[in-house]
């Protein structure tokens, strides 16, 4: 029944700038079961987003395996690409990253446009996304009028839409206060189909591992179970 | 087409001040071709077409030392040839079925005593033939003789532009004009463009004339509106009469309604042939002739919208790189949430086809609107409405290069959200 969402096996990555090669991942292992909330620790640099980056797909690897929902994405076309970005993964951002032309709603409503839903669809989804993230009061608002927590909520909502297997979530409450970074990873880690969603979470708060399933760091370009912080 | 619509709902809230430049330059360049189309139209329109049309079918004949050539220079375009004076009568068997207008033009230096930059004086002899003139107000009192036209308080016709028309001349008005004497030369140098010495030959003598109080009783438009002039017409015998010309003129008009325009040249080519010192030439030659740099300015609108598009999609270019720039991070964004490229190019395309549409649209009300109240149709001869919208796919291909140029791909893209 719990079947693998990604599997990274072997992954090398590094990124060749002029002269120096700076290597950052090297044989990286992780497997992520549905349901599991995994959380990615490691020093900065030691390439935590660069783990993110590869499994969405956004940067290719120099070698190993990647499979998301049971596809093999080094072997994909950019169009197969996008397409499991679309329906199997949803990104959060450190720094939100929503699109500040349109409203909350409209911004929840992207991606659920770009998997060819309906406009009445799309809404009523938005809608009760926004809703079960407390953000029903501000569905009208530019995010500009968001305050932080708000944004990152919003930001979370955009990328539950398309109910992803997996969420990849950059450093969520990086830019948050300490009792909005728990309210938020609680949040996630509480979803009504959390079930069915597994979370891949970088995060440098300790503090934080406590709602996890499961903490691995990355140190030296591999990764280690953290045993000391499975609650 | 949602997702589309959206993203153009994004862009344009967050990027409409960056395209205000484009949107302005757009509506000028529309703007400024269109009334110049208009104002050319117009022109073509109430001026040069009625003028060719009543002058249709007509040969002038004229005496001249040589083939009669017209330059354009400052003051316009002006017959470069010497008129020279002929017996009525010595023409009369080029085509003795046809109605002959004999004039007397008189080029010299005319004084009149109500401002004119540019005077002249004719005589017109009235035939059931002769071109008929855009009489505004009046009606030429033709009276062939003296005594009687002196009794009548001596009526001229003027042909003045409407500059001149609408300064103040009336029915009615009198005013003095000099007449210049006609002398035979005598074999002295003439005054009047023959620089050699040539007997037989009559000349204007501005020296001797005469000053005649004249009454204005028609008024006719001039619709060569360039060369602000003013034409007095008296009757061809009285003016004959004062000028000492007796039976002479200087140019004939033969009415040949019947032939086409390429038989008239034909005729006049051959009446040119056959008589040694007498040209003739189409009137309608000498009309295109003067409106010659209206007609270029037509042949050349095309190539300006050319020219001006081109400047319009160099604009467009900048202002589109500097955009998309700008949105790189939202379309690294919406790349990640797996929007395909090909989706954000139409979106751009999109609104780059919106704008320019806008654009032409607003640049077109005016002069639209203009020539429909002073035409009764919309923009016409050489520009037509379409060709502005041609701008439209033009705009469309040149920002589709842009964008494919300058939308982050999958190299790019991560550098793109790292830089933030
Ligand atoms: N596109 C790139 N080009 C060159 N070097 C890169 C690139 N992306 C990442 N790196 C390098 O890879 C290393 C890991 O970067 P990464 O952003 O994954 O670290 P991180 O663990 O997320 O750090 P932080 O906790 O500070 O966010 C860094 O040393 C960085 O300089
Ligand atoms: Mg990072």
């Amino acid at each position: 029944m719990n079947s693998i969402v990604l599997k990274i096996s072997n992954c090398y990555k590094s990124f060749c700038k002029s002269s120096n090669t700076v290597e950052v991942l090297k044989g990286v292992e992780l497997t992520i079961k549905q349901g599991e909330t995994v959380m990615l620790l490691g020093p900065s640099g030691s390439g935590k987003s660069t783990v993110l980056h590869v499994v969405a797909g956004l940067t290719p690897i120099d070698k190993g395996t990647i499979e998301v929902c049971g596809v093999n994405i080094s072997e994909c076309t950019e169009k197969q690409m996008l397409r499991i970005r679309r329906e199997n993964i949803g990104f959060i951002f450190q720094d939100f990253r929503l699109l500040k032309g349109l409203t909350a709603l409209e911004n929840v409503m992207v991606p659920l446009f770009t998997v060819g839903k309906k406009y009445i669809e799309a809404e009523s989804r938005s809608k009760n996304l926004l809703k079960m993230l407390e953000l029903d009061h501000r569905m009208y608002h530019y995010p500009k009028h968001l305050s932080g927590g708000e944004l990152q909520r919003l930001g979370i909502a955009r990328a539950l839409a398309n109910s992803p297997q997996i969420i990849l979530a950059d450093e969520p409450t990086g830019n948050l206060d300490q009792k909005l970074a728990h309210g938020i990873t609680k949040m996630l880690v509480s979803l009504p189909n959390k079930t069915d969603t597994s979370i891949l979470m970088v995060t440098h708060n300790q503090q934080l591992t406590q709602y996890a399933s499961r903490c691995v760091e990355l140190v030296d370009g591999c990764l280690k179970a953290r045993e000391s912080c499975i609650y | 087409m949602r997702l589309v619509i959206t993203l153009i709902k994004s862009s344009l809230v967050t990027d409409h001040k960056l395209f205000i430049p484009f949107v302005i330059i757009n509506i000028l360049i529309v703007f400024v071709i269109s009334a110049t189309s208009v104002s050319n139209a117009l022109f073509i329109e109430f001026s040069r077409e009625p003028i060719i049309s009543s002058t249709a079918g007509e040969i002038l004949l004229l005496k001249s030392e040589s083939k009669p050539v017209f330059i354009s220079g400052l003051d316009g375009t002006i017959p470069k040839w010497s008129f020279q004076l002929f017996e009525t009568g010595e023409v009369c068997n080029v085509s003795v079925d046809h109605n002959i207008t004999y004039q007397l033009v008189l080029v010299g230096q005319h004084k009149i005593d109500i401002s004119a930059k540019h005077c002249l004086v004719t005589g017109l002899r009235l035939t059931t033939r002769t071109p008929a003139q855009d009489i505004v107000k009046g009606e030429f009192q033709y009276i062939t003789d003296f005594k009687e036209w002196d009794k009548a308080g001596r009526p001229v016709m003027v042909i003045a532009t409407k500059s001149y028309l609408n300064s103040g001349l009336n029915i009615g008005d009198r005013f003095n004009v000099f007449i210049p004497k006609i002398v035979e030369s005598g074999g002295e140098p003439l005054a009047i463009g023959l620089s050699h010495k040539a007997s037989g030959i009559d000349y204007i003598d501005n020296e001797n004339g005469e000053w005649v109080n004249v009454k204005i009783s028609a008024i006719a438009r001039d619709h060569l509106e360039k060369n602000d002039a003013i034409v007095v017409v008296f009757p061809l015998s009285i003016l004959q009469d004062i000028s000492n010309a007796d039976n002479k003129v200087n140019r004939a008009g033969v009415r040949m309604r019947e032939l086409s325009e390429e038989e008239l040249l034909e005729k006049a080519i051959s009446i040119s042939d056959s008589y040694a010192g007498f040209y003739a030439i189409r009137a309608t030659d000498i009309i295109t002739g003067m409106s010659k740099e209206i007609t270029d300015l037509e042949k050349h609108a095309g190539s300006l919208l050319l020219v001006v598009c081109f400047i319009g999609s160099l604009v467009l270019i900048c202002i589109l790189v500097l955009v998309l720039q700008n949105r790189n991070s939202s379309y690294v964004q919406l790349m990640s949430l797996g929007v395909t490229r090909f989706k954000l190019m139409l979106s751009v395309a999109i609104e780059i086809m919106a704008i320019s549409f806008i654009t032409i649209v607003a640049g077109l009300i005016f002069p639209i609107t203009l020539s429909y109240i002073r035409s009764g149709q919309l923009l016409s001869t050489s520009i037509s409405i379409i060709s502005f919208f041609l701008i439209i796919p033009y705009n469309i291909v040149v920002s589709l290069i842009v964008s494919l140029v300058m939308l982050p791909n999958r190299k790019k893209s991560l550098e793109v959200l790292r830089s933030e």
